[in-house]
């Protein structure tokens, strides 16, 4: 739905490190490269980015409210 | 009793490398489990549910609030687990309010999360400030005229209680390894055997096998060498010796970890101590 806030398995911080792996992966960069810069080195905090899908962005668009 | 020996490889803020010489396995995961499982921190732990149009569930922001890091300043840090030990954590409580309305689709971040002073008998606390590790984690995203309003209360508690309570996301060690070369020469066959190293610790050059002394301490033990050429060399390790690494959330620096950690288990060392003392008391 959203981004966790951290990693299932570590539990390191991961959720503030999305908006800018998505911007920089939609722009055409490498994934891999993204993930090492954003310094998310362990294969459980890189799958959280890797295997996430936005779907509050589909969510948002049968608001009800107001 | 061995001499107890720390070398530290790195030590940064948020992260620390470090071998331990002198001890046994049972200590090193001693004090690796009670640096992730009980040291304790601070985190969000109820939350007052004001006003919620967005299109979450109280409880899934109540949860996300929960495994925000908060940080807190090593005073302060010292005070809360004085508070703790005391068994008065209801008593040194911080509030952080929040509230967002969206006038066109927006995110509400831990940034907007403010903190509103400590509740309960811990006047001392004034001057401290309570705020998230990160600004950018979003809590929700919330379409043009959604809210959320809340009040939050910081505890503090252990990781065993809850994994947002933990103070690092990795805790581990390894044994220190010991590679012995028993044939140097052996031509041809030595490159194989520095081949198969995929953290690149061993050289051949000029029909001579070698180890990298610098990066020795890289070794994982997955004995890929030993596998390529059982004969020339052999892979063991100093169940003595530990390569600790330790990596924190940014809630309080991790040597202030290590520190805590060390301290409360011997805290319970001594406390069993006491009881099995009082015990063989009333026992005669
Ligand atoms: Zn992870």
């Amino acid at each position: 739905m959203i981004i966790p806030v951290r990693c299932f398995t570590c539990g390191a911080l991961i959720g503030d490190k999305w908006q800018k792996f998505s911007d920089r992966v939609k722009r055409g960069e490498d994934p891999s490269k993204v993930l090492d810069e954003l310094n998310i080195k362990r294969y459980c905090c890189r799958r959280m980015m890797l295997s996430h899908v936005e779907l509050i962005d589909e969510v948002l668009k049968y608001e009800t409210y107001g | 009793m061995n001499k107890i020996e720390v070398a530290f490889r790195k030590l940064e803020e948020n992260y620390a490398e470090f071998v331990i010489e002198g001890i046994t396995p049972a200590i090193a995961n001693a004090i690796r489990r009670t640096a992730i499982s009980d040291v304790p921190t601070l985190a969000i732990d109820e939350v007052a549910i004001v006003e919620n149009s967005t299109v979450f569930f109280d409880e899934i922001i109540a949860h996300r609030l929960g495994l925000i890091p908060l940080k807190v300043d090593t005073e302060t840090y010292d005070v809360l687990l004085e508070c703790y030990e005391e068994g008065k954590r209801d008593d040194c409580v911080a509030m952080l309010t929040l509230e967002v309305e969206a006038e066109k689709p927006g995110t509400a971040y831990s940034g907007h999360l403010k903190f509103a002073g400590f509740i309960g008998e811990f006047a001392r606390l004034a001057s401290a400030e309570v705020k998230p590790v990160s600004d950018l984690v979003p809590i929700v995203k919330l379409a043009a005229g959604q809210k959320l309003v809340l009040e939050a209360y910081a505890k503090v508690g252990v990781g065993r209680e809850h994994a947002k309570w933990q103070p690092v996301s990795i805790a581990a060690y390894k044994y220190y390894p010991e590679i012995r070369i028993i044939k140097r020469e052996c031509g041809e066959e030595g490159k194989k055997c520095a081949d198969a190293c995929p953290k690149g610790i061993l050289k051949w050059s000029n029909g001579r096998l070698d180890l990298i002394p610098e990066k020795v301490e890289e070794c994982t033990m997955c004995r890929a060498c030993e596998e390529a050429c059982p004969e020339v060399i052999k892979v063991s390790w100093d169940d003595s010796k530990f390569i600790f690494r330790v990596e924190g959330l940014g809630v309080i620096p991790v040597a202030k970890v290590i520190e805590t950690a060390l301290k409360r288990l011997i805290k319970r060392a001594d406390s069993f101590v006491e009881t099995l003392e009082k015990s063989i008391q009333t026992r005669s």
